[in-house]
C-alpha cells in the first residue's frame, strides 16, 4: 500500500512542471514576468507587452510532452491559436485595425514626410548585410532585417514566411523594441541633431478635405500594390482599414476592425507568439544574436531617418524645413515613435509641438515597411 | 435604358462565374510521358509499364476524380451535347481515392498499361497498342476537353527517353527530356533556388539592399506625386469655391463694417491652429457628452398612459427614510 502511494506521488511529480523544470523554463518565466513589469509600471506598449509576458510564462511552463499542452503540438489548444501566427493570418487583420484607426491626414497635408519612412527603412537592410556575415542563410536574414521596421505584425508575417523556426525570436524581439522606442530613440535623435535644428519650428498642416482623405488608400492600394504585389496582405488590409475610415458611410465595420476585431487579435497573437518562447526552442545563441540585429537595425532606421531629414533640409528653404527631431518617426512603431519626437522636441522648445508632423513620417514608416516587407518576400520566398 | 444595364452586369457577372472554373480541373496539364519503360519508374507492383505525370498548375488543390483520360476522343463530340452518353472506351477515374485530390502544384503519375483494376492510377489503355499518338483529360461532365499532349509515338516506342513540357504545365515547349522525374519537377535539373542565386550572387547582400531601398522609395515617391496632386487639385477646388463666395463674403465683410473678418481678396479670414484645436476641443466634447448639462429634460409633465411599473423609477423607489431626532 505504501509502495502505491509513493509511486503515485513518484509519477504525479513527474507530470508536474517541477518535475520537468530547468533553468531555461526558469529564465524564460522571468523573462516573462520583466516584460509584465515594462508593461505594467513602466507603461512601455503594455497592450503587447502584457500578453506577451504572460504567454512566455505559459509557454514556458514544464510539461510531459504528448498531453497535447504545449503551442507546437498538433491538437493543443494553444497550437489551434497559433496557427493564425503560422499562417500569417493574424497580422494582415492587425493591419485592418492600424488602418481603421491612423489618420493619414498629416501625410496628406505634407507629402514630402513620407520620404522619411522611405529612409528608415533601410535599417532593414542594413541588419539583412550583417546578418549575412553572421552565417544566416538570406531567407533568415530577411526575416531578422523586417525587426528594423519596427512593425510586430510585418515581423511576424515575413518570418512566418521566410524562417517560421526564428518566428518566436523575431517578434518578442521586435515587440520588445518597440515597446523601448522611447529607451533606444531619444540617445541617437540627440547625437545627430544640433541645439539649432531641434528649434526648427514647422508650418502648420494645412487643413485636408474628405475628398482627399477617402481618395487617398484607393490611390495608394493602386500604387503600392502594382509595384509590389507581394505586400498585398498587408497593405490590401492597411489601406481597406482605413478606407472603411474614411469613407463614413461604414462606421460601424471601421468601428468593429479598429476596435474589437484589433483587440481580439492583438490578445491572440500576443499570447501565442510568447507561448511560443519555449525555453527548448528559443534559448538558442541564433536567439541572442536576433535580439542583437535587432537591436542594430533599429538604431541604424532611427539613424537615417534623422539624418535623411537633415538631408532634405538642405534643399528647402527657411521656413519649409523640417525639424530633425521627427526623422526618428520612420519607423513605423505608430504613435509611440512620433510621441518621442514630440516628447523630445518638447525639451528644447516647450510650445514646438511635433506630435502632428511626426505623425506623417510615422504612418508612412509603417506603408513603408509593408512594401519593404514585400519585396524581401518576393526575392526570397 | 438602366433596367437593361443592370441585366447586362448580371449577365456578365454570371458569365464570369460560369467561366471561373479556372482554378479548377481545367488546370490540369500533361506534363511528360515515357513508353518504353524497361528499367525506369516502376508501379506498386514493380512492374515497367508506360507512364503519364499530370501536373495541377493552379494554386489551390484539384480533384481529378471523375475525369476521363483516355487515347481516343471519340465518342467527344456526341458526349458533349445534351443527353448524350459517355463512350464506354474512356478511362473513368474513381471517385473514391482521395489520393486524386492533387495540391497545389503538385503532380501525379498514372500508369498506361491497360489494367485498370490495378488501382485508381492505372488506365485501361496502353500507348503501345494505341492506334493514336496522342493523349487526352476530358472533364467529368464529358463536356470540355481538359488538355491533350500529342507524342511522337514511334520514337518513344523506340527509345527510353521521356517527352513532356520544357517548363511544367507550359503547353508550347514539348520536346525530349533528358531527364526523367515522374511525381516531380521537369525544370529541376536547370533550377536553381532564390537563396542559393542569392547567396551567389549577392553574398553581402548589397545588391537587394539598393534593389530594395529603390522600390521603396518608387513606392513612396508615386504617393508623394498622387498627394502633391491631392494638394494642387483642393487647393483649385477651395480657389474656386471662394471665388463663387466672394461677392457673398465681400457683402458680409461691408456689413460688419470692421472689414476685419475678411482678407483683401474677400476669403473668409483663416483659423489660427489655436483657434481650430479649441473649435475642434469643443466639438469633441459636445460630441461625446462630456458635458456639465445633462441631456435629458426635467418636466413636470405626468407620465404618459403607457408607463409600465418596470420603468417606471419612482415606482421602485423606496422614500428616503426620516430622519427623527
Amino acid at each position: 500500500m505504501l509502495d502505491f502511494f509513493r509511486e503515485g506521488l513518484i509519477q504525479f511529480f513527474g507530470y508536474s512542471g517541477f518535475g520537468n523544470c530547468t533553468w531555461g523554463h526558469i529564465i524564460m518565466i522571468c523573462v516573462g514576468l520583466f516584460f509584465i513589469t515594462l508593461g505594467v509600471v513602466k507603461e512601455f506598449e503594455p497592450m503587447l507587452l502584457v500578453p506577451i509576458g504572460f504567454g512566455m510564462i505559459i509557454g514556458n511552463i514544464p510539461f510531459t510532452d504528448g498531453l497535447q499542452i504545449g503551442v507546437y503540438e498538433n491538437g493543443a489548444v494553444l497550437n489551434y491559436l497559433y496557427f493564425g501566427v503560422i499562417k500569417g493570418f493574424y497580422p494582415p487583420l492587425i493591419f485592418l485595425g492600424i488602418g481603421a484607426m491612423t489618420d493619414f491626414s498629416a501625410l496628406i497635408s505634407n507629402p514630402k514626410l513620407i520620404l522619411v519612412g522611405a529612409a528608415a527603412q533601410f535599417g532593414i537592410f542594413a541588419a539583412y548585410a550583417i546578418a549575412l556575415l553572421l552565417g544566416f542563410t538570406p531567407m533568415e536574414a530577411g526575416a531578422i532585417g523586417i525587426i528594423g521596421g519596427a512593425d510586430g505584425p510585418t515581423a511576424i508575417f515575413l518570418s512566418s514566411k521566410l524562417a517560421p523556426s526564428l518566428m518566436g525570436a523575431i517578434a518578442v524581439s521586435a515587440y520588445s523594441y518597440m515597446a523601448l522606442v522611447p529607451v533606444i530613440q531619444p540617445p541617437i535623435m540627440r547625437l545627430f541633431t544640433t541645439d539649432k535644428e531641434r528649434l526648427i519650428r514647422m508650418r502648420p498642416p494645412r487643413a485636408v478635405t474628405h475628398r482627399e482623405k477617402v481618395l487617398f488608400p484607393l490611390f495608394c492600394i493602386l500604387l503600392t500594390a502594382f509595384l509590389v504585389p507581394s505586400g498585398i496582405p498587408l497593405l490590401g488590409m492597411l489601406f481597406f482599414g482605413n478606407l472603411l475610415k474614411e469613407c463614413g458611410v461604414t462606421k460601424r465595420l471601421a468601428n468593429t476592425a479598429s476596435g474589437p476585431l484589433i483587440d481580439i487579435v492583438t490578445i491572440l497573437i500576443g499570447l501565442t507568439v510568447g507561448a511560443s518562447t519555449q525555453a527548448t526552442n528559443f534559448l538558442t545563441p541564433k536567439s541572442i544574436l536576433i535580439f542583437g540585429l535587432g537591436a542594430f537595425s533599429f538604431v541604424i532606421a532611427t539613424a537615417t531617418g534623422v539624418l535623411f531629414v537633415k538631408f532634405l533640409n538642405l534643399f528647402l528653404k527657411e521656413g519649409n524645413k523640417i525639424n530633425p527631431l521627427i526623422g526618428n518617426a520612420g519607423v513605423s512603431a505608430v504613435p509611440d515613435a512620433a510621441r518621442v519626437s514630440y516628447v523630445e522636441g518638447m525639451k528644447y522648445d516647450k510650445t514646438n509641438y511635433l506630435l502632428m508632423h511626426a505623425m506623417g513620417p510615422n504612418v508612412a514608416g509603417v506603408i513603408g515597411s509593408a512594401v519593404a516587407a514585400g519585396i524581401l518576400l518576393s526575392f526570397l520566398y | 435604358m438602366k433596367s437593361i444595364y443592370k441585366y447586362l452586369v448580371l449577365f456578365l457577372a454570371l458569365a464570369i462565374t460560369g467561366t471561373s472554373f479556372g482554378q479548377s480541373v481545367r488546370d490540369l496539364r500533361f506534363n511528360e510521358i515515357l513508353i518504353k519503360n524497361t528499367d525506369n519508374f516502376s508501379d506498386e507492383y514493380g512492374r515497367h509499364v508506360p507512364w503519364v505525370e499530370i501536373f495541377n498548375t493552379a494554386y489551390n488543390s484539384v480533384n481529378l476524380a471523375g475525369c476521363f483520360l483516355t487515347d481516343d476522343t471519340t465518342g467527344f463530340a456526341a458526349a458533349g451535347k445534351k443527353g448524350g452518353e459517355i463512350p464506354s472506351h474512356w478511362y473513368h477515374i474513381p471517385k473514391t481515392d482521395v489520393n486524386t485530390n492533387m495540391p497545389q502544384r503538385s503532380y501525379v503519375v498514372f500508369y498506361l498499361d491497360a489494367e485498370p483494376l490495378y488501382g485508381t492510377f492505372h488506365a485501361n489503355f496502353d500507348p503501345r497498342t494505341s492506334k493514336t499518338s496522342y493523349l487526352a483529360l476530358i472533364s467529368a461532365d464529358g463536356k470540355d476537353l481538359i488538355d491533350i499532349m500529342h507524342y511522337p509515338k514511334q520514337d518513344l516506342m523506340d527509345s527510353t527517353r521521356a517527352f513532356g513540357l520544357e517548363k511544367d504545365g507550359i503547353n508550347d515547349k514539348a520536346h525530349f527530356l533528358d531527364q526523367f522525374t515522374p511525381g516531380s519537377s521537369n525544370e529541376v535539373k536547370f533550377t536553381v533556388s532564390k537563396q542559393e542565386r542569392l547567396k551567389r550572387d549577392d553574398p553581402y547582400g548589397i545588391g537587394l539592399a539598393i534593389i530594395s531601398m529603390s522600390v521603396v522609395f518608387t513606392a513612396l515617391i508615386l504617393i508623394f506625386f498622387m498627394l502633391k496632386l491631392f494638394g494642387y487639385g483642393s487647393k483649385k477646388i477651395a480657389q474656386r469655391n471662394a471665388a463663387k463666395n466672394a461677392p457673398a463674403a465681400t457683402a458680409m465683410a461691408s456689413a460688419a463694417k470692421s472689414g476685419e473678418n475678411a482678407n483683401k481678396e474677400g476669403e473668409p479670414e483663416q483659423l489660427t491652429g489655436e483657434e481650430a484645436a479649441a473649435i475642434a476641443m469643443a466639438l469633441h466634447l459636445h460630441f461625446n457628452s462630456m458635458h456639465d448639462e445633462e441631456s435629458e429634460v426635467i418636466t413636470i409633465s405626468m407620465p404618459s398612459a403607457h408607463y409600465s411599473p418596470w420603468a417606471q423609477k419612482e415606482l421602485v423607489m423606496k422614500r428616503s427614510p426620516r430622519l427623527r431626532k
